[in-house]
């Protein structure tokens, strides 16, 4: 009885407490303003000429066939960048983009995770669960730095990757996260994956002034310069693929068409089936049908009963993983056949996605799919010798060079590789500011990662989308029994909006304008 | 030689203050401790240790109505994300403060616990659980339908920080956040296993105990079947929001495919290794969620094992197998069937077994007369067993 | 508690006996509607003509055709799995978590043994088979054996230990990338013929016999020979076979066995249906599978295949017919159909219903 009564005493107490702790001391808020966004911003933003879902089109100027590289990118010098003279605390890059880490939390280190002989780098994705496939991204990376080193590295110093599992989960992305931030061990962090996973970090990246580069997520989302300028993506963003097709299908169909849609129930199915809708919206394509599967379905047999009742014309196959094989099956095996079928490049690797098309007799041909790395399975890609030299190095590393997910790896720790390499160039030498300025004013004429080297860019304010190219290839075969290849549908069916995208301030007005 | 202690003897209850005060002390001093030993980063582990409370309320809450009330379910998850959902929708949306947000997400959770538990009153065993599991399956795609409410895939961030108020000794950076997190979020752990004991000591909790115990003895003796079934069932349900709700607050985001199945299952692994037998198994067992769960899994999937910053040791194997990241998986399951055999009552048994060699607490044959004498006399104790006419049976 | 006045206890209590008395009746009201099994049956057939009338006045007959064959195929899929989980309820009272992986496992082992080792389809799925059972009839002797039967708790934790180490072995052994599944039938992209616009494949017609059989085969091995006797014996009261004499280890490591070997043949046929597979397919059909297990009554095999036939068209038709449902949701409002069900007959439709002494 008088354990009771304490017990109950220590209950109100407590109780009492929490209540007057509830009263406020959680502000909203916490944006991060760590960048003085100049007047200029509103300018760029303005005049960056973003024709996106209503009117993504091939100009002239921009396509290539020839691998001259995104039609005359002009290389910065980078040593007239990073560091200011007189106020260390300020870094400057192109298009109007600067840093003031004055705002940043007064602990913020600029050398944090650099010494002579290292960089250290962070990334989160999943390694274990059912996409744990994408796993694989981090041990390709891996492979490239460890190249990187044997050549030198970045001034001498080797750059570690170190690497903790999420499952896809965004609340352990946040863990891990936060414990990276913490541990302030870390330069920058490198290609998380996830739209919810980057979005559920961004906020704290930003405010703690961590460069969160290169995202693993086609999300528009990180165009969002103005609001977080540590955070970049690198794909082609979602948006801008779905734009593509539409304007691919408005030509393809002149008298209009009625498509069918299958996505993938998560972020980045949605983001694509969001683009169609609002790119055919005034148009003469209508949206028959959208069937939405969960991750969790077998098998998509009933959705694709209720996509064939329409007799829909174009089908779009939006989603990933095994489902990109099993939505071709079901075509193929069906008696609907609609006139176009085209496909997310989330399903774009012939030997994950077409070669079990194979094993069951079935060849996915003709499917229409927008390309922009390289594949490096690809049998005319055989002799090119950036592949060469992945499957070099993966025989060296004792890894599959038949996995074409290592590749993946590959491309965006090349772009990191070349972000470190323009930093050093700048002012004030390596370091987190000039990293950030790096990332934000990157440009190559050429990338070997990218089909037929097409160059990338970013300009600050100006251009926050890395790659802003694609190329509309259709699936060929030859022969039925072995893998074929992705054939561009026509000379000008490379799609170059190269500094067109402008920020995802533009991207965002163009899709609610859309 | 074990020290012998007969129960409510001033001698054991000395044992007892001093116990609850050590643990008091290793509480408090959590923040403390882990910024100056074996060179860890303190907010990082404080925020493991808030994380391990989150998963022992969550724990509790599943304890109580598979351990105490013997009804099986595997849908415990979706209580957790219901608390999660309305704390991060009425924090984020409208700005309301976030332990307020509790007096929402209990009373919604308990109403649906009952709904459930109504069901449950006819359904049975592995019937029930295959019923629970449709509930808990069905969350993250109802959470996926309504998306314009929560956010569907991307989640639901709440923006607000855990800034320490002024009254406390902390600064704004991340020590003082994570500690004050911390603080708050222990002072809602400590009340929920108050309640809990509470629960378990009233008759409502031996009503529940004898339900679990034999059905039927029970309805024959007067316990009243459905009332206090469908009630476990609400008050597990409560205590899973209440979890939910701080893992929001720890989170600061809710998202849909936490309060998934796998969270269910991976409570129920947390229940039995913790032990299912008394309401501090959940502490153990959270622990080996957050810490061990945790550290195979970084292990798995950078290929070496750092325990407290020593590497124990590394395996290439691993870095170049495709599926490396996945041994994760196998060592739970070993860990799992390690326990299962070995001891069987969970962790808080075998911690017991080995107080036991130093401790033994011994019932109080005076104390029992006492509750005899009681009984028997039943006008000098003012029960209303003589007034109403009704024999009270559970005693 | 115990000082509470006389009073309050008193109308608690009379609000407590009330409510008591009225889901009392409900329940008796319950119990009366399930005892009448024919006048039950007219009802579901009445709603499933009202039903059809109305779906093909919908999407046409055509539709309705290609939907009811796909909710075959699903529904067999789902059966087939489900039979696996009611043999080890119906031996031992527990459900084995891990039986789905076993499962996959022996999928795994059938590619294997298909692809890299030459062995012809049915060889190789009967290999498979063989495998499983062994390595069930081994997990049995060592895992399951050392517990009291009784001891539920603890077994079908041991049987989630086993699924947790199986769903880590397989990736790291075969590897995370789908694999294409071969079939034992006429599987090439051409071989189906059309019945009223619909196509029906041959591999299909195939995998809906191979279940009829395997149905057809336990049930007489369960009722026709000695071992079967054992079983039924002691599925139904282990102690009193243990005094008759039977030896009850082997016969539950028969169970183990059987099960096994039944879930290996089920998930070969259905992997084929839901290719490419990784390691986590069989986690997606098991959802299902315990679903139609728990409605058919969990010790009734006949039930299981009926119920998996049952929730497969509930998933395709609710999916397919009703727009506010759609395909995402089916799943749920076939679980809530089977809870609904269950509430009216606790046992599930054709499964005993236990007698209890106090």
């Amino acid at each position: 009885m008088r354990s009771r009564k304490l017990a109950t005493a220590a209950t109100l107490i407590a109780v009492s407490g929490l209540v007057a702790a509830a009263c406020g001391d959680d502000d909203s808020g916490g944006s991060a303003t760590t960048v003085a966004t100049t007047a200029a911003a509103t300018t760029a933003a303005t005049t960056a000429a973003a024709t996106t879902s209503a009117g993504v089109t091939t100009t002239a100027g921009a396509t290539t066939t020839a691998a001259t590289g995104g039609g005359g990118l002009v290389v910065p010098d980078y040593s007239k960048l990073g560091q200011d003279a007189t106020n260390k605390k300020l870094y400057k890059g192109t298009g109007g983009f600067s840093i003031d880490v004055s705002k940043c939390p007064s602990d913020w280190n600029a050398k944090q995770g650099i010494t002579d002989k290292e960089i250290s780098v962070f990334i989160s994705l999943p390694k274990s669960g059912p996409l744990a496939g994408f796993g694989l991204i981090a041990d390709g990376a891996i492979n490239y730095f460890n190249y990187i080193g044997t050549t030198g590295g970045i001034g001498g110093r080797q750059i570690k990757l170190d690497v903790k599992d999420d499952v896809y989960q965004a609340a352990q992305t946040k863990t891990n996260v936060n414990e990276a931030l913490q541990t302030k061990k870390y330069a920058a962090l490198l290609t998380i994956l996830g739209t919810p996973n980057n979005l559920a970090i961004w906020d704290s990246t930003n405010e703690q002034c961590m460069p969160q580069l290169l995202n693993g997520t086609g999300g528009a989302d990180w165009g969002d310069v103005e609001n977080h300028p540590w955070t970049t993506g690198m794909q082609l963003d979602y948006w801008t693929e779905g734009s593509i097709w539409v304007d691919y299908l408005k030509k393809t169909y002149p008298s209009g068409a009625k498509l069918a849609m299958i996505t993938f129930n998560n972020d980045f199915g949605k983001q694509y089936a969001n683009a169609v809708k609002a790119g055919i919206k005034g148009t003469n394509l209508t949206l028959a049908k959208e069937e939405l599967h969960e991750a969790t379905a077998p098998n998509l047999t009933n959705n694709f009963t209720n996509l064939a009742a329409t007799n829909a014309d174009v089908l779009l196959i939006q989603t990933s993983g095994a489902f990109c094989t099993q939505a071709m099956a079901e075509v193929e095996k069906g008696s609907w056949k609609p006139k176009s079928v085209v496909m997310s490049a989330t399903c774009g690797s012939t030997g994950q996605f077409f070669k079990p098309l194979v094993d069951q007799g079935l060849t996915g041909k003709d499917t229409i799919i927008i390309e922009t790395i390289k594949n490096p399975l690809d049998p005319v890609l055989k002799d090119d010798p950036f592949v060469k030299l992945w499957v070099e190095q993966m025989t060296k590393g004792g890894l599959d060079p038949k996995q074409s997910t290592y590749f993946t790896g590959w491309v965006f720790a090349y772009y990191m590789t070349e972000i470190l390499k323009a930093a050093e160039k700048m002012q004030g030498g390596l370091d987190r500011g000039n990293i950030m300025i790096a990332a934000r004013s990157i440009v190559l004429p050429k990338s070997p990662v990218n089909l037929l080297d097409t160059g990338v860019k970013m300009e600050g304010l100006k251009d926050a989308y890395l790659t802003e190219f694609g190329r509309l290839a259709k699936y060929t075969i030859t022969d039925p029994k072995v893998l074929g290849t992705f054939v561009p549908l026509d000379e000008k069916s490379l799609i170059n909006v190269e500094g067109k995208l402008g920020t995802f301030a533009t991207v965002k007005k163009a899709s609610v304008a859309a | 030689m074990p020290i012998q202690l007969t129960q409510n003897t001033p001698k054991h209850r000395a044992y007892l203050a001093v116990a609850w005060a050590i643990a008091a002390i290793v509480l408090v001093s959590i923040p403390a401790l882990f910024g100056q030993m074996f060179g860890l980063i303190a907010p990082v582990n404080i925020d493991r240790m808030t994380e391990t409370m989150c998963y022992a309320v969550a724990i509790l809450g599943l304890n109580l109505l598979i351990g105490f009330s013997g009804q099986l379910s595997i849908g415990h998850s979706a209580f957790v994300g219901i608390g999660m959902y309305t704390t991060a929708i009425l924090v984020a949306d409208h700005d309301w403060p976030y332990l307020l947000t509790l007096v929402v997400a209990v009373p919604l959770c308990f109403l649906v616990g009952v709904g459930l538990g109504i069901p449950a009153l006819r359904i049975r065993g592995l019937y029930l659980a295959v019923v629970t599991l449709a509930v808990g399956a069905a969350f993250p795609t109802l959470v996926r339908k309504f998306e314009s409410v929560t956010g569907g895939s991307n989640g639901l961030v709440t923006k607000s920080k855990w800034d320490p108020p002024s009254w406390t000794p902390w600064d704004r950076n991340d020590y003082g956040r994570s500690a004050w997190m911390y603080f708050t979020i222990l002072a809602i752990t400590i009340v929920m296993f108050v309640l809990a004991r509470n629960l378990i000591r009233s008759r409502a909790g031996r009503a529940v105990m004898a339900i679990r115990d034999n059905e039927i003895s029970a309805s024959v003796a007067g316990v009243n079947l459905p009332l206090y079934k469908t009630m476990i069932f609400g008050v597990s349900a409560a205590f899973a929001s209440v979890s939910g709700v701080m893992f929001a607050m720890y989170k600061q985001q809710a998202t849909d495919t936490f309060p998934a199945i796998d969270l269910s299952i991976i409570l129920v692994v947390g229940l039995v290794v913790g032990g299912a037998s008394t309401i501090s198994g959940a502490v153990p067992g959270a622990l080996l969620l957050v810490w061990v769960v945790r550290t195979m899994r970084d292990a798995a999937s950078s290929g070496n094992l750092k325990v407290f910053g020593v590497e124990l040791f590394s395996v290439d194997f691993l870095k170049k197998r495709e599926g490396g990241g996945q041994v994760a998986t196998i060592l739970l399951g070993i860990l799992l069937l390690v326990v299962v055999f070995v001891l069987p009552g969970g962790t808080i048994d075998g911690l017991r077994r080995l107080r036991a060699k130093f401790v033994q607490v011994l019932p109080n044959p005076s104390w029992l007369a006492h509750r005899q004498q009681t009984a028997a006399n039943p006008a000098s104790a003012g029960s209303p067993a003589g007034s109403s006419g009704q024999p009270d049976p559970v005693r | 508690m115990a000082t509470e006045t006389s009073s309050e206890s008193a109308g608690t209590t009379a609000v407590v006996a009330k409510a008591n008395e009225q889901i009392g009746g409900a329940y008796r009201a319950l119990e009366a509607f399930s005892a009448k099994r024919v006048r039950n049956l007219g009802i579901l057939l009445a709603v499933v003509v009202v039903f059809s009338v109305y779906a093909i006045t919908q999407d046409g007959g055509r539709i309705y055709l290609q939907r009811i064959f796909d909710s075959l195929n699903n529904g067999f899929v789902y059966g087939a799995v489900a039979i696996a989980l009611v043999l080890i309820y119906k031996a031992t009272g527990v459900i084995n978590f891990a039986q789905g992986e076993m499962a996959m496992f022996g999928t795994f082992l059938m590619i294997d043994l298909h692809d890299y080792r030459g062995l012809p389809v049915w060889l190789a799925i009967l290999g498979a088979m063989v495998i499983s059972a062994a390595g069930a009839a081994g997990i049995e002797r060592t895992l399951i054996r050392p517990f009291d039967p009784t001891n539920h708790l603890s077994i079908v934790m041991v049987t989630l230990s086993i699924f947790f180490i199986i769903n880590g072995l397989v990736p790291v052994l075969y590897g995370i990338d789908p694999e294409a599944v071969p079939t034992p039938f006429p599987g090439a992209k051409d071989d189906f013929f059309n019945l009223f616009g619909v196509r029906i494949r041959y591999e299909n017609l195939g995998i809906w016999i191979t279940v009829g059989l395997a149905v057809l085969l336990i049930s007489l091995l369960l009722k026709r020979t000695k071992i079967g006797l054992a079983f039924r014996s002691v599925s139904s009261n282990l102690e009193s076979s243990r005094l008759v004499g039977i030896s009850t280890g082997r016969t539950l490591q028969f169970g183990w066995a059987l099960a096994a070997a039944v879930g290996t043949l089920a998930a070969c046929l259905v992997a084929r249906f839901n290719q490419p597979i990784d390691f986590n397919f069989m986690g997606k059909v098991l959802i299902f599978s315990f679903a139609a297990a728990t409605l058919g009554g969990l010790d009734s095999v006949l039930g299981a295949v009926i119920a998996g036939l049952m929730v497969g068209v509930a998933e395709t038709m609710l999916g397919g017919y009703v727009e506010l449902i759609g395909s995402e949701l089916a799943l749920l409002v076939a679980l809530a159909i089977i809870v609904v069900v269950l509430v009216v007959r606790p046992s599930g439709l054709f499964g005993s219903k236990k007698v209890e002494r106090v």
